[in-house]
């Protein structure tokens, strides 16, 4: 065999192995497992999503402690469920004077999260998507905290 | 026997005098109040609940030994926004809740038959960004409208301090100052405004250019206490005054917010006019 041919031959398996991996690496897209893991990582990837993935993971933990950041502060925020309505569950937390308020209904959330100067609301967009806004833009490093 | 009863006396005072009391809150939805709130993929159940936690959660930070409950949720109450111009355009006080709740398509019904302390009306009239108080006033009803585009803040937790006797600041906010001294003279939010900060409690507004200049306001999350401070990195800076403590009003008038429901009404008239009178004799017997 030609030197040339054994180049041509070698080019074409290297990027038959290549289109093989490349559909290798699409291929678990399409498994339910691995649509739920790339969904969720997806959507830690994206800050306004990220509280909500962190809250319906500590929902579904029973979890006492949802972890957090938000404006570059990292919050830790312990507390717990209660039914405050009938039909929603409603996981109130507190990291010192910092408050997290998050409602489920029906698998959707909705959030309220206060840091002491600037209030973040989560709101559900459809589906798994979600929306953190703040609807007055407040200063959040200047105050460390409120006490009695 | 007389010291048994005396000494079961000072018990019961002594023990309620910390104790939390419930508010029970009626909500009601206009159908635009609700049609908002589900624009933007809210439920009525969600909604309330979160109000519910904010309010108690404030309650709690704030130090005051109260926390509401939901008395349920009724939604399309009223025929349109409309219906909440008449009585809005009341003064806060100026009329008696009792009135407004007469002539306000069964509102007084809805607080009666759901054993309510408070009715709340979720609104969401366009152009008004605020919520209503008509409370300190009715002699068992206090009545709270809050618009549902300032729902996700702390409005209704706000609304339900004036049920409860508290009033704006007294001075110097930008809007609504607020210089009555009942039912109790330190009623007021609290402001605070230099170079460095700006800030105002719940129930308080923006403090005004008073020739400081402050790029940014704050609300902090708490009824104005002149016991709490806040810890920033300069210093520590108040949140209450002689004139402004919300948190004793509240503590205050909790027991009274607290009865406003038929039903305790109903059993502080029969402990009055039965029970009472059969201890008074069995005590002196």
């Amino acid at each position: 065999m030609k030197p040339r041919y054994l180049i041509a031959a070698s080019m074409a398996v290297l990027c038959g192995a290549a289109w093989s991996q490349a559909t290798l690496l699409g291929a678990p897209a399409k498994t339910p497992a691995a649509t739920e893991s790339g969904r969720l990582a997806a959507l830690r990837k994206e800050p306004h999503t990220q509280l909500a993935v962190v809250a319906a993971d500590a929902f579904a933990l029973e979890s006492n402690i949802i972890s957090v950041d938000l404006d570059g502060k990292s919050f830790r925020f312990v507390g717990s469920k209660q039914t405050l309505v009938p039909g929603t569950e409603t996981w109130i937390g507190r990291d010192g004077d910092a408050s997290a308020i998050i409602t489920r209904e029906n698998g959707i959330l909705s959030g309220h999260f206060d840091t002491v100067g600037k209030v973040y609301v989560l709101t559900h967009l459809g589906g798994a998507r979600y929306a953190l806004r703040t609807k007055v833009p407040r200063p959040v490093a200047t105050y460390e905290g409120v006490g009695k | 026997m007389i010291r048994v009863a005396l000494l079961f006396f000072a018990l019961l005072v002594g023990s309620s005098a910390h104790a939390i009391t419930t508010i029970r809150v009626l909500f009601l939805f206009t159908p635009e109040g609700k049609a908002y709130i589900e624009s933007f993929g809210q439920t009525m159940a969600s909604i309330t609940a979160q109000e519910v936690a904010k309010t108690n959660n404030t309650f709690f930070l704030s130090g005051i030994d109260a926390q509401i409950e939901s008395a349920g949720i009724i939604p399309n109450i009223c025929c349109g926004n409309a219906n909440f111009l008449l009585p809005w355009t009341m003064t806060e006080e100026g009329t008696d809740a009792l009135d407004w709740a007469s002539k306000s398509l069964g509102v007084a019904q809805a607080h009666d038959a759901a054993n309510a302390d408070i009715v709340m009306i979720i609104s969401n009239y366009p152009g008004d960004i605020s919520g209503r108080s008509f409370g300190w006033k009715g002699p068992y009803k206090a009545i709270v409208g809050v618009d549902a585009l300032v729902i996700d803040e702390y409005a209704s937790t706000h609304e339900i301090g004036h049920t409860m006797g508290a009033h704006h600041q007294s001075s110097g906010g930008q809007w609504f100052n607020d210089g009555r001294s009942t039912p109790y003279i330190y009623g007021h939010g609290f402001w605070y405004r230099s170079a460095a900060h700006c800030y105002h409690t719940i129930m308080s507004s923006p403090s005004a250019d008073n020739g400081v200049p402050c790029s940014s306001d704050v609300e902090i999350s708490r009824f104005s206490n002149p016991a709490q401070a806040i810890y920033a990195n300069d210093g520590v800076f108040p949140l209450g005054s002689s004139l402004a403590n919300n948190v004793q009003v509240l503590n205050n008038t909790k027991s009274q917010v607290g009865s406003y429901r038929v039903a305790s009404w109903m059993k502080r008239q029969v402990f009055i006019t039965v029970i009472g009178p059969m201890l008074t004799t069995l005590i002196l017997e």
